[in-house]
């Protein structure tokens, strides 16, 4: 029998001595009463058996003289009896069970993962707006309607996989990437013009005929690369023109004027070390924050920490608690030294030429001198980089020089 | 066909594993149980068995488990 199976039935420990504990044993084995975990214990034996058998004992007692004594009783039965007046307690443990059950049958929380371009926030806000509001069932879900609801909504979205672990909806994107150029077959007839002013440096043409040349200076809208391709024929006349989609690669030196300022005073928060906490209760749609009367604060921070209860790491309840916390601080006017004021530019620029270089942009030179004056720190200046400038334009084609041409 | 005498006779049946299990079937009562010996006893027979720390794990209508360290078996 398995022990579960023995639990449930209830066993007891039963301690037999007197005379001939062993006769008393071997009656047992006639009756076929099953025992276990037999052990000598004082002048008798301690064994365990079924509950049900306890009443063979008494006539098995009386015949060979012994004494019996219950030692200890385990299983369901007594459990159920021990605790047999705490009705409520068993209600409540099943009510819990059932509550705990239900809830399982609905979604509270939806989880998105693996965004780059939109936010965790925009994709699950869409989600909650139109497709799964929090506390639907979980069998009315459709996760490939999803997916591809998800898909139509945001262009940007190259994979999107949809999943119900527990009571939590799992979406995980990837988007297209940052740079990559959706390759159209049908690239429209194009010249490559440049984007701005600027010296080239370097220039691969990969279709096309090349107008501009390395060395050469060019400005806004000048045609780098033409669309149009003529085959001219031994007498250096034009014999044939062609129009393609113009391509290729064209870096030139360009100048990026960089301005930059700031007030040398500024505003210091210092904390007093006084704060107020409040507790936020919600359940499903039902808020109720639960404070002392605000105290008067004129300047402060409020710093939320939102915890949703679940039980494991994906079976999330319908219950969450905020807990916000205001702290009072005094705003206190400081100055920047000249150093401090300098760094603090220098940082600025910095992080403006991080972001250029993200963009494919390369520093060069750095003419950007930083002066602190009449209680402003002033960053001026040129940066000369090398830069990517030319893009497609649509080339029209002429119509009636080819009609001449071909006459 | 051949009939073991367990069958005909009711031979007590002894099955040793090694020195720290054993198994009796057939037998007909307990005489003596301690940490050092177990006395049983057959239709034709007596079985002692020796050892240290001897425990029965269990005693059922058809057979019994002793677990131990079985050092000597005897048969009278």
């Amino acid at each position: 029998m398995g022990k579960l199976q023995t639990w449930l039935k209830g066993y007891i420990e039963i301690y037999v001595h007197g005379n001939h504990p062993e006769r008393f044993l071997s009656l047992l084995h006639n009756k076929q009463i099953h025992i276990w975990d037999m052990k000598p214990s004082e002048d008798g034996y301690l064994f365990k058996m079924e509950r049900k058998h306890f009443r063979d004992l008494d006539a098995i007692r009386k015949k060979t003289g012994s004494q019996i004594e219950v030692r200890n009783k385990y299983g369901l039965p007594f459990w159920l009896f021990r605790y047999r007046k705490r009705k409520f307690f068993a209600l409540g443990l099943i009510l819990a069970g059932a509550l705990v059950y239900v809830c399982s049958l609905f979604i509270w929380d939806i989880n998105v993962d693996g965004t780059y371009f939109y936010t965790d926030e925009q994709i699950q806000m869409r989600i909650e707006d139109e497709y799964v509001t929090l506390g639907q069932r979980k069998s009315q879900i459709d996760c490939n309607w999803l997916e591809e609801q998800l898909r139509q909504d945001f262009p940007e979205i190259s994979w999107v996989s949809c999943e119900i672990i527990g009571t939590q909806l799992n979406v995980e994107i990837k988007e297209t990437l940052e740079g990559t150029e959706i390759v159209n077959e049908d690239t429209p007839i194009q010249d490559i013009v440049a984007a701005k002013d600027g010296v080239i440096v370097e220039m691969i043409t990969r279709s096309g005929t090349p107008v501009a040349k390395v060395g050469q200076t060019v400005s806004k809208g000048d045609i780098l690369i033409s669309g149009v391709i003529h085959i001219y024929d031994d007498f250096d006349e034009v014999l044939e023109t062609d129009y393609v989609a113009a391509d290729g690669d064209v870096i030139a030196e360009t100048v990026y004027t960089y301005e930059d300022s700031f007030e040398l005073q500024y505003y210091e928060k210092e904390y007093t070390g006084v704060h107020q906490t409040a507790i936020t209760v919600e359940v499903v749609n039902w808020v109720q924050e639960i404070h002392l009367p605000w105290k008067d604060f004129t300047n402060f921070d409020v710093v939320e920490e939102n915890h949703k209860l679940r039980l494991g790491h994906t079976y999330y309840l319908p219950f969450s608690f905020t807990v916000s916390e205001r702290r009072e601080y005094i705003p206190v006017m400081v100055t920047y030294s000249e150093e401090e004021a300098k760094a603090r530019a220098e940082e600025r620029l910095q992080r403006y030429i991080d972001n250029l270089s993200e963009k494919e942009v390369e520093i060069m030179e750095n003419h950007v001198t930083i002066e602190c004056r009449d209680g402003i720190c002033h960053a001026a200046g040129n940066l000369v980089v090398w830069e990517r400038i030319g893009y497609g334009r649509e080339l029209i084609i002429p119509s009636e020089p080819q009609e001449e041409t071909t006459e | 066909m051949q009939v073991t005498s367990d069958v005909t006779e009711g031979a007590l049946i002894l099955r040793v594993h090694g020195t720290k299990e054993a198994w009796l079937e057939n037998f007909q009562s307990l005489q003596e149980y301690t940490d050092e010996i177990i006395r049983v006893t057959g239709k034709q027979v007596e079985i002692r068995i020796y050892g240290t720390a001897m425990r029965i794990e269990y005693y059922g209508s058809a057979d019994m488990k002793i677990v131990g360290l079985i050092q000597k078996i005897e048969y009278l």
